[in-house]
C-alpha cells in the first residue's frame, strides 16, 4: 500500500517536473522566435476549446494512436516486441478500402461497415502473421522483421495505388477509389470525430482490466517477465504468444479500418502513415500501462493536430508544434526510472 | 557518357549516404545498440551542412558542423537509453520527430538557397576507364571516402583492440567487463559515431549530390540503412553490396522509364527490404550466427515510469 | 490503492470533460451529411450583389499550398499572387503552405473557415476532393480549386489552365534549338493535365522539326529532388540537349541543366536568372483573372462551374526567351504565339497519331476541351511508357 502510494506520488511529481521543464524549454525557443510564450499557449488552448471541429480532430487522431498503442503493448506483456503496428495499421486501411470498393459496394451500412472492419482486422493480423511465423518457426528476431515489414507495406501501397487499385475515374492520379457513402462512419455534428473514440478508450480499459485484474492476464505477464520460468511453470508459452500477437496485429488493422472509414475513404501513398509509430511511442513512454496510454495518446494526438492552429493564429511555422511534442517526449524519457549502471 | 555509365553513377551517388549511415549503425549495433535515430542524424547533417555551406562556403567546416549535429543525436540516443532506461525504438522515433521538426523549422528559409557545394573531382587516369571510369572516379570527395570506409571499419572492428572491445560489449557483457573494458564508454562512443557518420552522409546528400535543401530531405534513407545492417550480417565489407543494391534500385526508377521497361518502379524499391528479410531468415537459421548477442535481447522493458 | 484509483478516475474524468467540451463547443452550422450534388451550371446569383451567394462580403481569404513559397515554381507564383491580391482587394489573406494532398487538407480548410475565411482557394490537384467535403458543410463559403475533375457543386468554382497552349509554344522553341533532335520531358504524374501538356509540347516541336523525339519520364511526385536529379542525369547520358518539365519545384532541374550545358525550359515562373546560359523559355502562370474573380465573389457575384482558358484567355503565358535564343528563333516563336493568342491555332488540330501509329484525331478535327481533359495517350514521337 505504501509502495503504491510512493509510486503514484513520485509519478505525479515527475509528471509535474516534466511539464514545467518542457514548457520552460519550449518557452525559451518561442522567445528566440520573437513570440510571447503566454500568447502561444493561450492560442493552443483556445484553438481547441472554441472550435468543435478542432476538438474532433484530436479524437480523430487519438483513436488509431490509442489502438495501435495497445497493439504494441499486448505483445510486450508476453515478451514479444511488435514494431510493426505501422504496417499492420496501413494493411488494415488498405484491406478496408478494397473491401469497401470492390466487395461491399452495395451492402447496407449495418452489414457493410462491420464486415469491412472485420476484414481490416484480418488484414492487419495477416500482415503480422508473417513476422510471427518467422519468429516461431525460423527463430528470427521479431523486432527487426516487424520493422522491415512496415517499409514493405508502404512500398506495396505505393505500387497498388499507382497500378492495380488506382481509381479508374481518378484521371490516372495515384489514389484508389473512394469507399461508397453508406460505408463511411457517421460523425458527430460539426466535426470528423465519431464513436470509434469510445471503442478505443473502452479497449484500453479492457486491456488494463485483463492484465491487472484477471488471473489469466496476470499469469500471461509472467511470460513477459521471464519466458523460461514461465515455460517451466507449465504455460504454453508459444500458443499464448501467437494468440496475443495476432490479436494485437488485428487490432492495428482494425485501427486502420477505422481511419479508412472515418476520414480517409481512399488509399493514397501516404494514407494513415505515422499513426502506428505514434501508438508505439504513446505506450512506450508510459511503460506499457494501458490506462496511462489514454492520456498519453490524447497528448500526442492533440500536439500533432495543433500545428495548423498554431500557424494560423501565431504565424509560427507548423513544425513548431512538433518541436514542442519532441521536447515533451524527450523530457518524459529523461524522467524515467534511473537504471542502475 | 552512355546510359550504363550513368546508371552506375547514379547508383553510387544514391548509395553514398546509405553507406555512411549503414557503417555508422553497424558499429553501434556491434556494440549492442540499434540506432534508428540515424535517420534524424542524417537529416541534421543535411540541414546543418547545407546551412554552413551557405553562410560560410567553407566545406570542411560544413562537414565538421554536420558531425557535431550527428554526434548530439547519437549522444541523446545512447544516453537516454543507458541513463534513463528509455526504449531504443521509442527514443529513436522521438529523436527523429525532433530532428525533422527542428530542421523543417529552421531550414525553411534555406529552401530556395543555392550553394556551391562539393564539386566532383575526377581522378586523372582512372576516370578515363570506359564505362566505370566516370561513374567511380569522377565523384565528390565524400563519396571517395565511402570507398574506403567499410574497409576501415572492418579493420578497426576485427584487427584492433578497440574493435575487439566494442564487439565484446555487444556480445557478452560480462566478458567485456572481465577484460576491463568499460562497456558504457564503448557504447557511448559507438552510438555517437553512428550519429556522426550518418550526419556526414546527410551532408553529402545536400552539399554534393543535390546541392539543395528541402524539408525531410533524407526521405527514409536512415531507416533503410539501419535495416540494411542486418543484410550485411553485421560485417562491414558487405556494406558495398547492400548500399549499392539500394542505390541501384533508386537509379533504376528513372532508368526503366528511359528504356521503357514495364517493371513498376515500386516493386523495384520494395526489393531491398524483401531481400533483407530473406537474408535475416538465413542468418537466423545459420548454425554460426553473426548477430551480436545483445541485439537478441532487445524488446520492450516493461517498466519505464513507475 | 485508493490514491491510484482516484488518479485513474481523475484521468477518465478529464477525458470526459474534454468530450463534453466538444459537445458544447461552437455549435455552428448543422451538418448536412453527404455531398450535395447539383446541376453544375452557373449558380443562382442573378442580380449584382447577391448577399446569400457564397463568399459574399468576405474579409478573409484562405489559401492552401501543397508546397512552399520558395519553390521557384507553382507555389511561389501563387504565393506572390495571393499576397498581391490581398493588398489590391483590401482583404486579409491567410496562406498555409505545405498542406499535403490528403485528409489533413480537410482539417486545414476547416480551420481557415473557423478563423473567418469566406473564400477558400485550394491550389493543388489532390486537394479537390477534400475541398468538396468541406464545401458540403459550408454552403456560404466560396471554394476555388484548380485543374481537376470532381463533383459539381454550387459553391465550388474550378480554375483550369489550358497549360497545353504554353507547352506548344515551348515545344516550338525546343524544336528549333535542339541540335541532336533528342528532347527530354520530366513530368510528375500521368494525369491528363500533364499528358496533354507533354503532347502539346511534342506537337509544337514537331511542327518546326519533324524529326524530334521526346523522351518522357514521370517522377511520381511534384517535387522529389532526388528523382529530378536522377532524371536529368539519365537524360544527359542519352544525348538529350533540351529538357522541359512539368513540376512544382523547378529549381533543381533548371540548375542541373545549366551545369550540364543542356538547354532548359522552365515552368510556372521565370527562372532565367538561374540558367543564364541555357534558359530558353518557360511556361508562366498568370493570375490576372484571379483578382477579378475573387472581387466578384466578395461582391456577391460568385459563379460555380469552371473558369478556364489558355493563352488567348490570359490564363497562361510564356516567359520572355533567354538570351541564348537567336533572333530568328525568337521571331518564329513570337509568330506562333501571336497566332495562338488570336485564337487561330489549336495545338491539337488533327491529324494526330498515337504512339502505336493509330490515328487519334482526324485531319482538321479539333478536340473539345473535355476531350483534351481526358487525354490518356502519348502522341507519336514520344518515347515513354504509360503504366
Amino acid at each position: 500500500m505504501d509502495e503504491r502510494l510512493t509510486k503514484v506520488r513520485s509519478f505525479l511529481l515527475r509528471f509535474l517536473i516534466g511539464v514545467v521543464v518542457s514548457f520552460g524549454i519550449f518557452s525559451i525557443f518561442l522567445v528566440t522566435q520573437k513570440q510571447n510564450p503566454l500568447d502561444v499557449y493561450k492560442a493552443l488552448v483556445t484553438g481547441f476549446t472554441t472550435s468543435k471541429y478542432n476538438v474532433g480532430e484530436i479524437w480523430v487522431k487519438m483513436t488509431p494512436i490509442l489502438i495501435a498503442g495497445m497493439a504494441a503493448l499486448i505483445p510486450a506483456k508476453v515478451g514479444l516486441c511488435n514494431c510493426g503496428g505501422e504496417g499492420q495499421l496501413i494493411a488494415g486501411a488498405l484491406v478496408a478500402n478494397i473491401t469497401g470498393v470492390y466487395v461491399c459496394t452495395d451492402w447496407p451500412s449495418y452489414l457493410g461497415i462491420p464486415f469491412m472492419m472485420l476484414m481490416a482486422a484480418l488484414g492487419g493480423a495477416l500482415w503480422g502473421a508473417i513476422p510471427l511465423f518467422c519468429k516461431m518457426k525460423l527463430n528470427m528476431n521479431e523486432t527487426l522483421t516487424t520493422l522491415l515489414m512496415n517499409y514493405i507495406m508502404t512500398r506495396l501501397v505505393a505500387y497498388l495505388v499507382f497500378g492495380p487499385i488506382k481509381d479508374a475515374n481518378g484521371n490516372n492520379y495515384p489514389m484508389s477509389a473512394r469507399i461508397p457513402e453508406q460505408l463511411r462512419m457517421p460523425s458527430f455534428a460539426g466535426s470528423r470525430a465519431n464513436f470509434t473514440i469510445f471503442i478505443a478508450i473502452a479497449l484500453a480499459i479492457l486491456v488494463w482490466f485483463f492484465f491487472n485484474k484477471t488471473e489469466i492476464g496476470f499469469k500471461m505477464q509472467a511470460i513477459g517477465g521471464n519466458e523460461r520460468a514461465a515455460q517451466f511453470a507449465g504455460y504454453n508459452v508459444k500458443k499464448i504468444q501467437i494468440i496475443s500477437f495476432l490479436i494485437a496485429a488485428g487490432l492495428s488493422g482494425l485501427a486502420g479500418g477505422f481511419v479508412m472509414s472515418s476520414v480517409e475513404f481512399q488509399m493514397r501513398e501516404a494514407t494513415a502513415s505515422g499513426l502506428g509509430f505514434m501508438g508505439f511511442l504513446a505506450t512506450g513512454i508510459v511503460g506499457d500501462n494501458p490506462l496511462l496510454a489514454i492520456p498519453s495518446s490524447l497528448m500526442l494526438a492533440a500536439l500533432s493536430a495543433s500545428g495548423t492552429t498554431l500557424e494560423l493564429s501565431t504565424g509560427l511555422r507548423a513544425a513548431a508544434s512538433t518541436i514542442f511534442m519532441s521536447i515533451i517526449l524527450l523530457t518524459i524519457f529523461a524522467l524515467g526510472k534511473r537504471r542502475k549502471s | 557518357m552512355d546510359l550504363l555509365s550513368n546508371f552506375l553513377l547514379n547508383t553510387i551517388r544514391s548509395g553514398t549516404p546509405i553507406i555512411y549511415a549503414l557503417i555508422g549503425d553497424l558499429i553501434g549495433q556491434r556494440a549492442g545498440h540499434i540506432s534508428l535515430s540515424v535517420e534524424g542524424a542524417m537529416l541534421m547533417g543535411c540541414c546543418m551542412g547545407f546551412t554552413t555551406c551557405y553562410y560560410t562556403g567553407n566545406l570542411p567546416l560544413a562537414i565538421l558542423v554536420s558531425m557535431v549535429a550527428g554526434a548530439i543525436i547519437g549522444f541523446l540516443q545512447v544516453h537516454f537509453n543507458i541513463r534513463f532506461g528509455a526504449n531504443m525504438f521509442s527514443l529513436a522515433l522521438a529523436l527523429n520527430y525532433f530532428a525533422t521538426s527542428i530542421t523543417t523549422y529552421f531550414g525553411a528559409p534555406m529552401v530556395s538557397a543555392s550553394i556551391k557545394g562539393f564539386s566532383r573531382i575526377a581522378i586523372p587516369g582512372l576516370s578515363a576507364i570506359p564505362v566505370i571510369g566516370d561513374a567511380l572516379f569522377n565523384q565528390d570527395i565524400l563519396t571517395y571516402f565511402t570507398y574506403l570506409l567499410p574497409v576501415i571499419a572492418h579493420f578497426v572492428l576485427f584487427k584492433t583492440k578497440l574493435g575487439v572491445a566494442l564487439r565484446s560489449a555487444g556480445e557478452v557483457h560480462q566478458v567485456a567487463v572481465a577484460y576491463g573494458y568499460n562497456v558504457k564508454h564503448l557504447k557511448y562512443g559507438a552510438v555517437m559515431m553512428a550519429g556522426m557518420l550518418a550526419a556526414i552522409g546527410g551532408c553529402q546528400l545536400s552539399c554534393a549530390y543535390t546541392m539543395t535543401w528541402t524539408a525531410e530531405m533524407s526521405g527514409g534513407r536512415g531507416f533503410i540503412a539501419s535495416a540494411l545492417v542486418i543484410l550485411c550480417s553485421w560485417k562491414p565489407l558487405r556494406a558495398y553490396f547492400a548500399a549499392y543494391m539500394f542505390g541501384a534500385a533508386q537509379a533504376l526508377q528513372i532508368l526503366f522509364q528511359l528504356l521503357v521497361v514495364p517493371i513498376p518502379t515500386n516493386i523495384v524499391t520494395m526489393a531491398p527490404y524483401v531481400v533483407t528479410i530473406i537474408a535475416l531468415a538465413f542468418i537466423s537459421l545459420n548454425k554460426n550466427p553473426t548477430m551480436p548477442e545483445e541485439l537478441k535481447k532487445i524488446g520492450r522493458p516493461l517498466e519505464i515510469m513507475n | 490503492m485508493k490514491k491510484l484509483k482516484k488518479f485513474i478516475a481523475a484521468c477518465l474524468m478529464g477525458v470526459m470533460c474534454m468530450a463534453t467540451l466538444a459537445g458544447c463547443g461552437d455549435s455552428k452550422s448543422d451538418s448536412t451529411t453527404g455531398t450535395t450534388t447539383s446541376s453544375g451550371s452557373a449558380s443562382a446569383s442573378d442580380a449584382a450583389g447577391d448577399t446569400s451567394a457564397p463568399g459574399y462580403g468576405a474579409t478573409k481569404i484562405g489559401v492552401i499550398l501543397v508546397g512552399t513559397r520558395d519553390d521557384y515554381g507553382y507555389n511561389q507564383g501563387l504565393y506572390n499572387c495571393c499576397v498581391q491580391m490581398g493588398e489590391d482587394l483590401g482583404v486579409e489573406v491567410l496562406i498555409k503552405e505545405s498542406v499535403p494532398e490528403d485528409s489533413s487538407s480537410q482539417a486545414v480548410m476547416e480551420q481557415l473557415i473557423a478563423q473567418g475565411c469566406k473564400i477558400i482557394y485550394a491550389t493543388s490537384y489532390g486537394h479537390r476532393e477534400y475541398a468538396e467535403l468541406v464545401a458540403a458543410e459550408h454552403p456560404e463559403v466560396a471554394f476555388y480549386v484548380t485543374n481537376s475533375t470532381g463533383e459539381d457543386m454550387d459553391n465550388i468554382c474550378v480554375f483550369t489552365q489550358n497549360a497545353w497552349d504554353a507547352a506548344y509554344i515551348n515545344g516550338v522553341c525546343a524544336g528549333l534549338m535542339t541540335k541532336t533532335n533528342q528532347v527530354g520531358y520530366i513530368g510528375s504524374f500521368q494525369i491528363p493535365t500533364v499528358i496533354s501538356s507533354m503532347n502539346a509540347f511534342t506537337l509544337g516541336a514537331q511542327s518546326v522539326n519533324p524529326d524530334v523525339t521526346v523522351h518522357a519520364v514521370f517522377t511520381g511526385s511534384w517535387s522529389d529532388v532526388g528523382l529530378q536529379t536522377n532524371a536529368v542525369n539519365g537524360m544527359a547520358s542519352q544525348n538529350i540537349d533540351v529538357i522541359a518539365q512539368f513540376q512544382d519545384y523547378t529549381k533543381t532541374i533548371v540548375e542541373m541543366c545549366e551545369a550540364a550545358g543542356i538547354y532548359t525550359i522552365g515552368y510556372h515562373v521565370d527562372t532565367s536568372e538561374l540558367a543564364p546560359n541555357t534558359f530558353l523559355i518557360g511556361e508562366e502562370d498568370i493570375f490576372v483573372r484571379h483578382e477579378q474573380v475573387f472581387q466578384d465573389a466578395i461582391d456577391g457575384k460568385f459563379t460555380s462551374g469552371e473558369i478556364r482558358g489558355g493563352i488567348a484567355e490570359e490564363m497562361v503565358s510564356v516567359t520572355d526567351m533567354g538570351s541564348v535564343v537567336p533572333d530568328d528563333v525568337k521571331a518564329k516563336v513570337n509568330e506562333v504565339y501571336d497566332e495562338m493568342a488570336s485564337g487561330n491555332l489549336s495545338p491539337f488540330e488533327g491529324p494526330i497519331y498515337k504512339q502505336d501509329g493509330t490515328i487519334a484525331y482526324e485531319e482538321g478535327y479539333i478536340p473539345s476541351v473535355e476531350e483534351v481533359d481526358g487525354m490518356d495517350f502519348f502522341v507519336d514521337g514520344v518515347v515513354g511508357t504509360d503504366n
